[in-house]
């Protein structure tokens, strides 16, 4: 089985090539179930890979496939192979499983999309060439087994991103969305290449060729090969990370890129190309490891991504935004994971993210066709009676998301971060991390209860609110079954038979720290309780401020205020936000917009500008007139046979 | 007396495409108003070039090297060379076969000039003798200066012509004038006797003159700069299949000539050419960047382009070496599937009596013809060197050949082209992805302004949307074809380039060792 | 050696790249110079010409002479081949008729194109 791991590719390729070519002929219906049932052979292909994996002695589950001899150019010798492990599997697992239930719903939901009345079919059609095109770059990405085809899909995941955010390219708001985002990344994937031309020049020889395999080989056995890169090589895979996945400072495209349709929001930029910068940290581990100042500056630069998105979430009125922000803060999270060196917690909240996240976004654009494309929060109200679907979905995801304790898979996988930011004795962090588990409980069922409780605050858009078709609740369901079920597997390591499955699984994909550290079941279990206790807090927060004094939005910050006083936080929630806003906000907005356009853009136009002036000059040198082009061509000959002669004689 | 026994095995797939040029003629002349013949004669030539092809794969499984009285050899080098011929031939059929009847009145002229055309450019090839290298540059060059003047409706096509004509009989004169000069130096027109003879040393002035005379024909056929000048009018005019087929094909015989003679003949004198052709080189990849920048016209802007990679592949002819000379074959194996499936898109474009294309009329193209349009992103991404792209190793061989022998800065000079070139490549893919077809309308001032570009006066174009003329080619099943070859080469090619590399490496090993 | 030979070549190319200078340089300076209006024409004899001078040749004048050009070249070449017809194996006889077939083939194509036809 696992040597036909490449058939993985194959279905969304062909639905590709069927789609490019016969699509408008196909019509939508056709053409968009061919995409999605293209994207769940994939799954099932992912999940013939894990079973086979999983039949495999433990030592033994990292199988390279290889696919054919790329080049060989003297003692360098890349391969087109694919990685088979744990890790990879995993990835591709939830790519193509949370792929295909997105694409289900958006064979409905593209068709549905009467915001833009112009979508005709081969618009439709061109929405499922891009993601099937995503889903094959972003396969490529995490089956790869080297750093050239990593980064092949890396660029690919990128192309794909920028063309959908862009779809609705005719907004403006949208095209500018796209270039934002592709400005942003450019400086990732800047980072990515020049860590990768490091790779190549201080390892490439003795390794051979660019196969993780080969390179952290080479690396163990002769750690003094990237004696004096070792910092820069993994500074620079961070600066890709935090590209893809919308850290500090790399963070602020990702809000844009909402102009997006919301199945793409879902898929792309919250379930799995984003989670590519947390993909590429575990995968590249070994090297981290060497570097140990910049596994901290990861676990750093997570914990405050992880704060600050979550203030803002909470401040925000719009619901994709909402979910924007969260997204940014979870990914924090996992950044704080793979940074304290607990790889496995980090894959664990990916994978729950993942589920939980498509949730909610997939409900988000069930409540968005509701409500005919409203996603201001403060219009919604008491939707769960006229939606009783996405109401049930939306509430379990959003509770996940909170970490209601026990029986949701984020309460599991977020405590396995905070654990693991403890075990490496990064008390503050793990105080942060604690604190935006507050903030995020409150979020998560602020937007729960202003959306789905309460009475309308628009009564005309509430008259009009329907319930989403079968085809967009039934992968909601799904997914928010999966977000519970899922965390079965993921229990912690102390408790008996069932716990540290995942971790279990990971062991021989990912690197080990020099000692582990390892704290006493007596004490996981007190951060077990202070994680339940954060939880029911934010959660009853929630409810106090949005269900029981339901009051106008004015009054809310009185309220808030009021609250502070009475229960200490909550005025640095407030200020916090201002803080964010006019201090960080600004600056990173400053950073993005005023920088960028003012200084790279400038840059770029003027070389632009300049190239294409000495162009205009060498055009107008062709007169046309066949006198001058003879006497060039003379003259041309006079000069050559002068300086071959001149040689001659000088010789 | 006897006449010499004659090895016809060394020339037989060029005895095969002259019996189809003929066959050619015959049916069309005998038939002369049948509906048979118009049909027929695009098979008749496809069969021809497919039997050609055959005897290449024939004479590469026999190996060795067959020798046609030491004028023209058939090994693994022209064999080589001779396949990348046959296919540009082939591409050039199949985009004339529902075009040509508008172009020309003479479908049996066209296909027997493209034929022979082929002939010459196979010829040369193979050639090891100046003689026989300067007789194929003719057949090749009377074929193509009426090919170019094929479009009697089309001013500009006879204005190509004639200009192309009056230059290269300029270069021919010089090619055979140094070759002349040779001859006087060393005694012989053979190559590899002229290399013996110059090794031995032989007489310096005339040795460099005569290299140097060398220089300027050669560089005349692939369009260095400064001999580059009839390349945009030549191509702008000519029938866009016949552009086509002639950036590419002349440039793969040319460049085997090119590389034969300076390498087996002329190895004493490296160092000097060596830089010339680096200097040229550089100027020659620099200037048609440039110019390709401002053009609207996508044929014009591959003229200059395919300029450009002449260019690129003369950087492989610098240091002289058997590795820089698998680089330029590689190349030009690259070249032609890329820039065919380029030209093969605008073939499929093109409208009655405009025989152009200009970026506007790219507008919109991924929603009118989201395949077409992918292809024509495929060969973009392709031309501009971009992974996982044919175009990518093609560059990335010639550099390194490049560097390996220590033309550093040639190389840096290189990539900073290949950087600029990704501009108008680029821009092409997003007009056809980024703008709407209802941004076409204001580009009618774009077109206007290439009248700046005099030789190419532009038909006026009136600025409101006009019924546009039906499509110039009367079905399209032949063109798609065409593109969906060039394009999965592209795409294949790129991906597994290890088995072309390792063939190319042992026939250009075989011929010049290393 | 041939590039002794060629030297006198080269002496005898340069000295009559200068001699016409040389002369056309040594009357200018000797001549009496008293140019007049008839003096200064293009021609000094002969008719004025009437209308343009870039009158147009009938293109079948050059088909023609083509042509014939194609059928004199054959004779060039088969005049050798009938001096040793005696001598000649078979295989020379097939290559003469081979020549011949294919310049016999182009006779059929400008005949059927109406090439030889003044229209």
């Amino acid at each position: 089985m696992l040597n036909y791991a490449w058939l993985i590719f194959v279905p969304p390729l062909i639905a590709l090539l069927i789609n490019i070519f016969l699509g408008r002929r196909l019509g939508r219906t056709i053409s968009g179930w061919l995409g999605a049932l293209a994207v769940g052979l994939s799954f099932v292909v992912a999940v013939g890979l894990y079973l086979s994996l999983y039949g495999l002695p433990v030592e033994e589950r990292s199988v390279t496939v290889v696919l054919w001899d790329w080049i060989t150019i003297g003692s360098f010798h890349p391969q087109i192979a694919l990685l088979i492990d744990p890790l990879s599997v995993l990835m591709a697992l939830v790519v193509t499983g949370v792929g295909f239930l997105i694409h289900i719903y958006s064979v409905q939901y593209m068709k549905e999309d009467d915001e833009h009345h112009d979508l005709d079919v081969r618009r439709y059609v061109r929405y499922f060439v891009y993601v099937n095109f995503f889903i094959v770059a972003m396969l490529i990405l995490v089956l790869a087994n080297n750093f050239v085809m990593l980064y092949m899909g890396w660029e690919g995941v990128g192309l794909a991103s920028f063309l959908l955010i862009s779809f609705w390219f005719y907004k403006p708001s949208a095209r500018d969305a796209g270039k934002k985002a592709f400005l942003v990344n450019r400086i990732g994937d800047f980072g990515m290449a020049l860590a990768i031309f490091l790779i190549f020049v201080s390892v490439g020889a003795v390794a051979g060729s660019l196969a993780y395999k080969d390179v952290f080989a080479a690396v163990a056995a002769n750690p003094a090969l990237l004696a004096g890169v070792a910092g820069a090589i993994t500074l620079l895979l961070l600066l890709a990370a935090t590209g893809k996945s919308a850290q500090i400072p790399l963070w602020v495209w990702l809000p844009d890129a909402m102009e997006g349709p919301t199945p793409v929001s879902a898929l792309i930029h919250a379930a799995t190309m984003v989670t590519a910068g947390v993909y590429l940290i575990v995968r590249t581990s070994p090297l981290f490891e060497l570097a140990g100042n910049t596994l901290t500056l990861v676990a750093w630069i997570g914990g405050l991504t992880a704060l600050m998105g979550a203030t803002i979430a909470l401040t925000k009125t719009d619901l994709k935004r909402i979910l924007a922000y969260s997204t940014i803060s979870q990914l924090g999270y996992m950044f704080l994971a793979v940074g304290s060196g607990a790889y496995a917690a980090g894959m664990f909240h990916l994978t729950t993210h993942a589920l939980f996240k498509a949730c909610l976004f997939l409900g988000a654009g069930s409540v968005m066709h509701a409500m005919h494309g409203e996603l201001d929060i403060n219009k919604m109200g008491g939707l769960r009676h006229k939606m009783r679907s996405t109401y049930w979905t939306f509430l379990i995801a959003a509770a996940t998301l909170a970490g209601f304790p026990i029986v949701t898979g984020g309460f599991w996988s977020k405590d396995a971060v905070l654990i693991g930011a403890a075990a490496n004795g990064e008390w503050i962090l793990y105080v942060i991390g604690l604190f935006t588990a507050l903030l995020t409980a409150i979020y998560s069922f602020k937007m729960v209860f202003v959306v789905f409780w309460g009475k309308p605050r628009d009564q005309r858009l509430y008259d009009q609110a329907h319930e989403s078709p079968r085809l967009m609740t039934w992968p909601l369901w799904i997914l928010a079954i999966l977000s519970i079920v899922v965390s079965y597997l993921f229990l912690p390591e102390f408790l008996p038979k069932v716990g540290g499955l995942l971790a279990g699984w990971l062991e021989p994909a990912v690197a080990h720290g020099a000692e582990e550290a390892h704290i006493t079941v007596g004490l996981e279990i007190a951060l077990l309780v202070a994680s339940i206790i954060v939880s029911l807090t934010g959660t009853y927060l929630a409810y106090r401020f949005y269900v029981q004094k339901p009051e106008s939005v004015v009054s809310l910050r009185e309220r808030l205020s009021f609250f502070h006083k009475l229960a200490d936080n909550g005025y640095y929630f407030d200020a916090a936000y201002d803080w964010l806003r006019n201090g960080l906000w600004v600056i990173a907005r400053w950073l993005s917009e005023t920088f960028d356009a003012g200084i790279i853009d400038r840059a770029v136009n003027g070389i632009a500008r300049g190239t294409g002036a000495v162009g205009a000059w060498t055009a107008r040198l062709q007169t046309g007139l066949v006198g001058t082009y003879a006497l060039t061509l003379f003259v041309g000959l006079v000069v050559v046979l002068g300086y071959f002669l001149l040689t001659a004689l000088l010789k | 007396m006897t006449l010499p026994q004659v090895n016809f095995l060394a020339i037989l797939p060029q005895i095969i495409v002259t019996a189809t040029a003929l066959l050619v003629l015959i049916v069309d002349a005998v038939d002369r108003r049948g509906a048979f013949s118009r049909r027929a004669l695009s098979w008749l030539s496809l069969i021809g070039l497919l039997a050609a092809g055959a005897a290449v794969v024939w004479l590469v499984m026999q190996g060795g090297r067959q020798s046609f009285q030491d004028m023209a050899v058939s090994d693994g080098y022209s064999l080589a060379f001779s396949a990348i011929i046959l296919l540009a031939a082939a591409m050039g059929v199949l985009l004339a076969k529902d075009t040509v009847d508008q172009f020309t009145r003479m479908p049996g002229a066209y296909y027997a000039l493209l034929l022979l055309a082929v002939v010459g450019m196979m010829t040369m090839a193979s050639a090891t003798d100046l003689i026989v290298v300067f007789l194929s540059l003719e057949i090749l060059s009377l074929a193509l200066y009426v090919l170019v003047g094929f479009n009697l409706r089309e001013p500009r096509s006879a204005e190509g012509s004639l200009k192309y004509f009056l230059l290269g009989a300029f270069a021919s004169g010089f090619f055979l004038y140094g070759a002349a000069l040779l001859y006087g130096a060393s005694g012989s027109t053979n190559l590899a006797q002229i290399g013996q003879a110059m090794g031995a040393g032989g007489n310096e002035i005339y040795l460099y003159a005569g290299t140097a005379l060398l220089v300027v024909g050669f560089g005349f056929k692939v369009a260095m700069v400064p001999f580059h000048m009839w390349t945009p009018d030549a191509y702008q005019g000519a029938p866009t299949p016949v552009t086509g087929f002639m950036s590419v094909a002349t440039k793969t015989a040319v460049f085997a000539a090119f590389m034969r003679v300076f390498m087996q003949a002329l190895p004493a004198t490296q160092e000097t050419w060596g830089w010339a052709l680096a200097i040229l080189a550089a100027l020659t990849m620099t200037l048609g960047n440039l110019a390709a920048l401002r053009q609207t016209s996508l044929k014009r802007m591959l003229a200059y382009s395919s300029i450009a990679h002449a260019g690129y592949a003369l950087v492989g002819l610098v240091p002289g070496s058997a590795a820089g000379a698998v680089a330029v074959l590689f190349y030009m194996l690259s070249y032609a599937l890329m820039n065919l499936g380029a030209f093969a898109v605008l073939v499929a474009l093109e409208r009655r009596g405009e025989n152009d294309i200009l970026r506007g009329d790219m507008h919109g193209l991924s929603d009118r013809r989201p395949g077409l349009a992918a292809a024509m992103a495929i060969f973009m991404f392709a031309l501009a060197g971009i992974p996982p792209f044919v175009g990518f190793f093609a560059k990335f061989f010639i550099f390194s050949a490049a560097a390996e022998a220590g033309w550093i800065g040639l190389v840096v000079i290189g990539v900073i082209n290949s950087v600029i070139s990704a501009f108008y490549y680029l821009s092409v893919v997003v007009a056809m992805y980024f703008r709407s077809e209802k941004e076409a309308a204001p580009a009618a001032p774009v077109k206007a302004r290439k009248s700046k570009d005099k030789a190419a006066p532009a038909p006026a174009t009136p600025s409101a949307p006009v019924p546009q003329a039906p499509a110039l080619a009367t079905s399209q099943n032949a063109i798609r074809l065409a593109v969906v070859l060039a394009a999965i080469g592209t795409v294949a090619v790129g991906l597994y380039p290890a088995p072309w590399t390792a063939y190319i490496t042992q026939a250009v090993q075989s011929v010049f060792g290393g | 050696m041939i590039q002794e030979n060629f030297q006198f070549v080269l002496i005898l190319a340069v000295v009559a790249f200068i001699f016409p200078f040389v002369g056309v340089a040594v009357a200018w300076l000797l001549r009496p110079k008293k140019p007049n209006k008839l003096k200064t024409t293009t021609y000094e004899c002969g008719v004025e010409t009437v209308g343009d001078t870039w009158s147009q040749f009938k293109a079948q004048y050059y088909l023609f002479a083509l042509i014939f050009v194609i059928f004199d070249v054959e004779a060039v070449f088969l005049f050798p081949w009938a001096v040793a017809y005696n001598q000649l194996t078979l295989y020379a006889l097939v290559e003469a008729f081979v020549f011949v077939g294919i310049l016999f083939m182009g006779l059929i194509y400008a005949w059927r194109v109406n090439a030889l036809e003044w229209q």
